[in-house]
């Protein structure tokens, strides 16, 4: 499916959106299409962020976020659309850790209504102070079976999850390796996902590697096809961080002008993923993106193996009998005739 | 040859990972740290990253926890609910390195805000948040924070990850097993005391004061000569030393500033004038 039609079709304004990657694989074409689409009033929910919460901001797209971590590069100096949304209220914003996030997206992806958590939440400011989740952030109840206090969770359905991967098959079995983060349970819990990768696949090459596949085919709503979907963040075995244009980002994003610019540049003036790479091409030339390309480290091959049939030659192995043997038995036991 | 502090704290706190320990590390410094101590007196150290990369072996510093580059491949791969769950909740973290930018007396952090949080988190300062702090110092059996840009503080704006809480047996109180066990700045390295909990003073960098130390710490600040201990001198980096950390994070070697600097202004305009034949 082209990425364009599955925004279009999955993504609406006000939902809920979940970004499922952590740090490594992030998905950002899609969110330049969801920018580039003016989707409006999503509550983004995401564990860890670099740019993504900055450039959904920038398309002015969200009015709620639920995180964990925000990177902040080079200190007080280096202000970005965040600080800006924040100062002028433009925004709700409600702080976890990285493991309660995970713990609702579990829930949620469990079929749950709650799930504990690890107790030193309860000590800190996280646990005490709230704002648009307010009573439901977090619940203290005592364990039914030993007593002890528990913090727990709510579970959290996201409308639709958009999730970065490696390689898919074209039913949209989506396989990732390299750092799993909270990609799994951050894109079941949520109602739709929409997959990017780098690569689609033939299904014979996934089945010989399952325990790859996070997310199976009934889960997932559309998959794209999206080479260097991820860029400027890293995707294990494809390509690493790239610093300039990250360092580029964070140097324009001090100012609205800037960050304007930034946008206009390589969001809104970008027809898509394709035309971005070509871009990058004509403005900084092919040894960048070539300098990004990881060394090769290839997975040892196991054997995942098939067994041998019942029928070898004309000896039954699960019953030690011959063809005529069982041909004779059948006639015999048989109770209905043609 | 001259070295900056933060290159000598690096090394420093790389010292406290023992061979063959199990170590969550987290983004930036501390990161450094463990690295570099697995590619030199602890290889048998398990470094982990919240992404859920088991034993990791770099050759390089990380980008952030889920730089997957950084080694070629490692021995276990779980998400982040594993990590925090299976490794950190049953016990067997035997030691987290974390960053701090506001930390109290009793070693309790703010990663999260400097100023009112209140209305709606409208700061002064938007800081990263917990990230994976809060659990991984509320649980692991002994926790090292690293002070850069950070401030010694008589009050957090924000409790992100507790420390020893109140002092005494507020921590134990609460739940919670082991705590935090140093804390290294650019200036001194501070652990905490027996009973009161209280941070002091246990070491002092080359070319610093006590009174240098004190300047930066809004309380009346305890050292080991205060509790009949002395007071150790930390000792210059060998020149191999600091060879082999530049080699591993060259961004050491430059203020913080100056190397953020290059990253935004000087890097891409040098490939955007390489692709156009400007050099």
């Amino acid at each position: 499916m082209d990425l364009k039609d599955a925004v279009k079709k999955f993504v609406h304004n006000s939902d809920m959106l979940a970004l499922s990657n952590f740090l490594h694989c992030n998905p950002y074409a899609t969110i330049h299409e969801i920018i580039r689409q003016k989707k409006k009033d999503l509550t983004v929910a995401v564990c860890s962020a670099i740019e993504e919460i900055d450039l959904l901001l920038s398309g002015d797209c969200v009015s709620k976020i639920i995180t964990s971590y925000y990177h902040r590069a080079g200190g007080r100096r280096y202000k970005r659309e965040l600080d800006r949304a924040l100062f002028e209220e433009r925004i709700e914003y409600e702080d976890y850790s990285n493991f309660t996030m995970c713990s609702m997206f579990m829930a949620g992806a469990l079929g749950y209504d709650f799930l504990p958590v690890m107790k030193s939440v309860k000590e800190s400011d996280i646990y005490n102070k709230r704002t648009f989740c307010d009573t439901n952030k977090m619940k203290t109840i005592k364990s039914p079976f030993t007593g002890k206090e528990t913090v727990v969770v709510p579970a959290l359905n996201p409308d639709v999850a958009i999730v970065h991967v490696q390689r898919a098959d074209k039913y949209g079995n989506a396989q990732l390796w390299g750092t799993e983060g909270t990609v799994k349970w951050t894109a079941l819990s949520a109602k739709k996902i929409i997959i990017t990768c780098e690569e689609i696949v033939d299904h014979e090459k996934i089945k010989h590697s399952p325990f790859l596949t996070v997310i199976p085919s009934f889960r997932t709503s559309a998959v794209c096809e999206v080479p260097w979907g991820a860029h400027p963040s890293p995707v294990a075995g494809y390509y690493n961080t790239d610093i300039i244009f990250r360092s580029m980002f964070f140097g324009k994003a001090i100012s609205s002008l800037g960050n304007q610019e930034f946008m206009e540049e390589w969001v809104y003036n970008r027809k898509d993923r394709q035309d971005y790479i070509d871009h990058y091409r004509k403005r900084f030339g092919d040894e960048p993106l070539e300098y990004l390309k990881v060394h090769e480290y290839m997975s040892d091959c196991i054997n995942m193996g098939y067994k041998k049939t019942y029928w070898q030659d004309d000896f039954i192995m699960n019953l030690a009998l011959t063809k005529e043997e069982y041909n004779k038995k059948t006639e015999e036991e048989g109770q209905l005739e043609i | 040859m001259k070295y900056r502090r933060v290159e000598l704290m690096v090394l420093e706190t790389s010292k406290e990972i023992k061979d063959g320990e199990v170590c969550v590390i987290g983004q930036g410094i501390p990161m450094t740290s463990g690295a570099v101590a697995k590619r030199s007196h602890a290889p048998n150290a398990i470094i982990l990253t919240e992404a859920g990369m088991v034993d990791i072996e770099p050759f390089q510093n990380l980008e952030d926890i889920a730089d997957p580059g950084c080694t070629k491949g490692f021995s276990y791969s779980i998400d982040l609910f594993d990590v925090f769950t299976t490794v950190v909740n049953r016990g067997y973290c035997d030691l987290c390195i974390l960053g701090a930018a506001q930390i109290d007396k009793y070693g309790n952090i703010n990663t999260t805000v400097v100023g009112d949080y209140e209305i709606n988190n409208r700061s002064d300062m938007k800081l990263p948040g917990s990230g994976g702090a809060n659990e991984f110092a509320g649980h692991s059996n002994r926790t090292i924070f690293t002070v850069v840009g950070g401030k010694f503080v008589e009050k957090l704006d924000y409790l992100t990850t507790p420390g020893w809480l109140d002092g005494g047996d507020a921590r134990r109180k609460a739940g919670l097993p082991g705590g935090p066990s140093a804390v290294f700045s650019q200036y001194g390295v501070f652990r905490f005391l027996e009973d009161s909990k209280e941070m002091y003073l246990t070491g002092l960098f080359p070319d610093t004061t006590i009174d240098d130390v004190r300047d930066m710490i809004p309380w009346d600040l305890k050292t080991a000569e205060d509790i009949g201990k002395s007071l150790k001198k930390i000792e210059n980096p060998s020149p191999a030393e600091l060879k082999f950390i530049r080699s591993f994070e060259p961004f050491l070697g430059i203020s913080g500033h100056e190397g953020r600097l290059l990253q935004v202004k000087a890097l891409p305009n040098y490939y955007e004038k390489k692709a156009h034949g400007d050099l």
